[in-house]
């Protein structure tokens, strides 16, 4: 009996272990917030996917405030070469001048209105994707900031992960956001 | 008989609503959402996102359309030609209902209509009384050439639907009396074609099948594409990898910084020379004549006389 109790417990190690390795969603952190989103595009067997992870509590520094994010655009099993593009869009409400800067790029600023204003920073990065099956994918972590933190609103600050491809026969995008 | 009075009247009435919904179905334009311009705000183009944002022109900030995560208008997108001008087509890539619009600073108007939900337009060239659209038509399972539309301030619409045969219409640039236009071949291999717009009654030439890229430009009538990963154009030679749109003698690159945000240069073709760098460039809008104005998120906007 005890030796199928130990067994049992060896084996739970096990598998939490190997779950925290491969940093399934499922044992994420309690801190941050996760979603995804996946569109199945028509005429063809291939699903757009967009997965975005974002610090629920962030951090102060200095006179700013920062939350770390993830986010990722994935193609599953292309049906054609492509490209494939990933946007990440942070957001904030911020009044007096107050700036958000998203993965470390320039500050953009409210006006000098002492209102609240929804304020928005996104930068792209693209990749050329291939005809195969299985997914290719391209993502960036880094971090959203706002400063100074006395003019921002209080749990506003978001980011919207999207994922768009296009074919390489045809003009038309294809999109899929994910928010967190 | 009273029987088949009643299978008469059940077929008429099927008949009605069925052309009631293909009708509803066909007007459901996905324009909608840049309606109700408040005042004080300009309508611009974002190249980003491919759609219509807001500029304050009081403020000067930009105002992202932010549809991202409005699922109706989640997958509706705007596409411009190359050669900066009024005319865009806007289309919902899921839902169909592609139509032509023509932009202007506080207002759009409606000029072209798909035929069928299948069917869209991109531009592909345009000036201020001519403009060619390629046609994609999309079934269940694969995408096909619709040929060309074209389009002129004095006979409107015209199609032109055999004339690039199977092969999909991706990259065209007027030049003089001509259209050259780039059909895709393999996701590599990309053919390039002349056509005599003027005189319509001669097919098309095929001028080249070795181009990489479907990009084209044409500046003093002379067309440019892509060779080793780069284009001359007039005096300027740039790497791919860039949006590009050209109107006269200036090109407009957007491109991103190492950091991801997007810089705007401003290149004169004659001499080449970098007129102006544009840093957290997302739009630009066209007074149609002169003027390309270049908008960034929260320092204002920059006029570029093109003439």
């Amino acid at each position: 009996m005890r030796k199928r109790i130990n067994k049992t417990i060896t084996v739970m190690f096990l598998v939490l272990t190997l779950c925290f390795s491969m940093n399934a969603p499922a044992f994420a952190s309690l801190t941050q917030t996760e979603t995804n989103k996946k569109l199945s595009i028509s005429g063809t067997s291939s699903t757009l996917k967009a997965y975005a992870a974002f610090d629920r509590f962030g951090s102060n520094m200095g006179n700013g405030k920062e939350w770390d994010y993830t986010g990722k655009a994935s193609i599953v099993n292309a049906a054609k070469a492509g490209t494939l593009k990933l946007t990440i869009k942070g957001q904030a409400t911020l009044n007096t001048s107050a700036g958000i800067s998203v993965g470390g790029g320039s500050s953009i600023s409210a006006s000098t209105s002492s209102s609240w204003q929804t304020i928005s920073s996104s930068y792209s990065q693209t990749k050329s994707i291939k005809k195969k099956t299985g997914t290719q994918s391209t993502s960036d972590t880094s971090n959203l900031i706002v400063a100074p933190r006395a003019h921002y609103q209080t749990n506003t600050a978001c980011i919207t992960v999207t994922a768009q491809i296009k074919w390489s026969n045809s003009s038309k995008w294809y999109k899929i956001s994910a928010l967190a | 008989m009273k029987k088949l009075k009643y299978i008469i009247i059940s077929i008429v009435v099927l008949g009605i609503i069925t052309a009631i919904l293909v009708y509803t179905k066909r007007k459901e334009f996905p324009v909608s959402f840049i309606d109700n311009l408040p005042q004080g705000y300009s309508y611009v183009y974002d190249i980003d996102d491919k759609t219509i944002d807001r500029y304050d022109n009081m403020n000067q900030i930009l105002y992202s359309y932010g549809g991202e995560n409005d699922d109706k208008f989640q997958n509706t997108f705007f596409y411009s030609s190359p050669t900066i001008g009024n005319l865009y087509s806007v289309g919902d890539s899921i839902e169909g209902g592609f139509c032509i619009i023509e932009l202007n600073e506080s207002y759009y108007d409606v000029i072209y209509e798909a035929k069928a939900v299948n069917e869209s337009f991109f531009p592909i060239a345009q000036t201020n009384d001519l403009a060619f659209f390629s046609v994609e038509i999309s079934s269940e399972d694969d995408i096909k050439s619709g040929g060309l539309l074209m389009w002129t301030k004095e006979n409107g619409f015209q199609i032109f639907s055999e004339i690039s045969g199977d092969e999909i219409i991706l990259g065209g640039a007027i030049c003089g009396d001509f259209l050259y236009y780039t059909t895709y071949y393999t996701d590599s291999v990309f053919y390039l074609y002349r056509w005599n717009y003027v005189n319509c009654v001669e097919g098309p030439q095929l001028i080249s099948s070795s181009l990489t890229t479907p990009e084209i430009y044409c500046y003093q009538e002379k067309v440019s594409y892509y060779e080793n990963g780069i284009i001359h154009i007039g005096n300027v030679e740039i790497t791919y990898g860039s949006d590009m749109y050209l109107l006269d003698r200036k090109l407009f690159v957007f491109s991103p910084n190492t950091t991801g945000l997007i810089i705007c240069t401003v290149y004169n073709l004659d001499t080449g020379e970098k007129e102006n760098i544009i840093q957290d460039a997302r739009a630009f809008s066209f007074d149609g004549t002169t003027t390309v104005t270049i908008y960034t998120i929260d320092k204002g906007k920059v006029e570029v006389k093109v003439s």
